[in-house]
């Protein structure tokens, strides 16, 4: 074997493929600026301007505290109300779109109907709502389910589809039926993972919930959208407080549920 | 002794041509604890899961206790599979649950959907798994999860969830392949004497000949998805083991022909 010949590691088609990739970001980015008009001075100077804003924002207002911390409380009602809601139906119908379990015409009828939704924001599908319910959270709940219910028809089919096929085989040699099977052979095996999309969900729902308000779907959002169309931004450096620590301590509290559950993992191993 | 299963001219095409049985015949009395040996991809688990219809055979026809299997409804079905117990090469047990909760999945045939659903075991059921357990030499470990147990514990549970069906026939594809030769023995000796005890009848496949002519009372040598040997294990000769485990023409499909066979079993 040559040892002073040049030893690639790197196949020459995936070199290719790094510098037309890599050229074509440089490319989409270049034309981007071009086609919003940016420029570099022009960018300085709005970025001053935001430093002033923030100033004003920071030097907060908290007079308003019981309207802001009832939105809040509000926000995170509708958070709830469409992650369970949500979670609960996709529970369901994920046994019909996983591909392990279920028959093909379901599979691609279910997660056809979940890409459709999902490929709408959370943000129109609430005005959709709003057009055609009026102002209140009971949009914001419907639009943040309708989004939620897509995302975790995909993320519960996705984790059903990896249980291991000798679960299903193993039970249903012993005469269970599908409910049995999907009961006791495919639920055990993904509790862990379907709680874990779920409280990612939530995480995610109490920060959209937030800003559900600004298309009047109410809640915090709703606060922040008054404060800064009266230009009180003192105010409205308040209300995103709020958020901050709302969505923050949301996701600590996971953060910190999470790590007992590997404790416990650890103690029993 | 009367005849249990009657399996006649069993053909099996997978889905991209491949043959995996050619016409296998042979009929298995009760009590008989029959071994089935030969190569990888010979078509031992074809034919294992095609007696409980875990897989449909493409031709030919399979007779559970006077019940053709290929016409079975879906009762029928469900009726003959919780009376065939079927043990797993890897086991197959529930990770995530106990061992007491995975042997009670044996009667899951037996249940209601609602009860079985819920976990919701009458205590004869519950007294019967810790009978089976004991007998096992599983009984300390009833609330331990499956996936803390070692390779032979859990193959031993995998026996006991098959017992507690309460099962005519007991189906075992390939239980020790993936255990050690200390674990094998213990394995097989509860499966045997299990059987033997309680008069169950017992198809094994195995790949370990030494095995399979210590415990078999008889043995099918299948090659090439042919049975070329069915008889006492006395008489199972060098020339005929050598038969067995003759290299076929189509031996480079060997591994591809193993591939199907797994995804073919899917639901």
């Amino acid at each position: 074997m040559k040892t002073d010949s040049k030893i690639t590691i790197i196949p020459e088609n995936q070199k290719v493929f790094y510098i037309v990739f890599f050229a074509a970001v440089a490319i989409l980015y270049i034309l981007s600026i071009f086609q919003l008009k940016l420029n570099l001075s022009g960018g300085l100077s709005n970025f001053l301007k935001a430093f002033e804003f923030m100033g004003k924002m920071l030097n907060m207002d908290f007079s308003e505290w019981k309207d802001v911390l009832y939105g809040a409380l509000e926000s995170i009602s509708v958070a709830v109300l469409a992650t369970i809601i949500s979670a609960v139906l996709a529970f369901f119908v994920s046994f019909m779109a996983a591909s392990n379990v279920s028959v093909n015409f379901l599979t691609w009828f279910w997660k056809g109907i979940a890409a459709g939704i999902r490929a709408v924001p959370t943000l129109i599908w609430t005005l959709i709502f709003v057009a055609y319910l009026g102002l209140g959270p009971f949009p914001g709940v419907l639009g943040l389910c309708f989004h939620s219910f897509a995302y975790l028809v995909k993320a519960f089919s996705q984790s059903i589809e990896e249980v291991k096929e000798g679960n299903i085989e193993a039970l249903k040699a012993t005469g269970a039926t599908w409910l049995q099977i999907m009961a006791r052979g495919v639920v055990p095996p993904t509790k862990t993972a379907l709680i874990s999309w779920t409280a990612l969900r939530f995480e995610f729902n109490v920060a959209a919930s937030s800003i559900l308000g600004l298309v009047g779907a109410g809640g915090i959002g709703h606060e922040l959208s008054r404060a800064m169309r009266s230009f009180e931004f003192e105010q409205a450096g308040f209300v995103v407080l709020v958020i901050f620590l709302m969505s923050f301590g949301i996701e600590m509290l996971f953060h910190k549920l999470k790590l007992n559950v590997d404790k416990r993992k650890l103690k029993r191993q | 002794m009367e005849s249990l299963l009657s399996v006649k001219d069993v053909e099996k095409v997978y889905d991209n041509g491949t043959r995996a049985l050619k016409g296998v015949s042979f009929e298995l009395k009760e009590g008989e604890f029959a071994v089935i040996i030969g190569r990888s991809g010979a078509g031992k688990s074809t034919l294992l899961r095609c007696i409980n219809r875990l897989i449909s055979q493409s031709r030919g026809s399979i007779v559970f206790k006077g019940i053709k299997t290929e016409k079975a409804s879906k009762n029928e079905l469900r009726k003959i599979r919780r009376e065939i117990g079927m043990i797993f090469q890897h086991y197959n047990l529930i990770d995530r649950l106990t061992v007491i909760q995975n042997v009670l999945h044996g009667r899951l045939g037996y249940m209601s959907n609602f009860h079985g659903i819920f976990d919701l075991y009458n205590r004869c059921d519950r007294r019967n798994a810790l009978r089976i357990l004991e007998r096992v030499g599983m009984e300390k470990e009833t609330l331990k999860r499956a996936d803390q147990l070692s390779g032979g514990q859990k193959q031993r549970v995998g026996i006991s969830r098959a017992m507690a069906q309460n099962p005519s026939l007991m189906l075992a594809d390939e239980p020790i392949a993936s255990l050690d030769p200390v674990s094998s023995g213990v394995v097989m000796d509860s499966l045997h004497n299990i059987c033997k005890e309680d008069g169950i009848s017992a198809i094994v496949s195995l790949h370990q000949v030494d095995f399979a002519i210590k415990y078999a009372s008889r043995i099918i040598g299948i090659r090439d998805g042919l049975i070329v040997y069915d008889g006492d294990p006395k008489d199972l000769t060098e020339s005929a083991i050598k038969e067995i485990y003759k290299k076929s023409p189509d031996d480079r499909m060997e591994n591809k022909d193993e591939n199907d066979e797994e995804k073919a079993i899917a639901v």
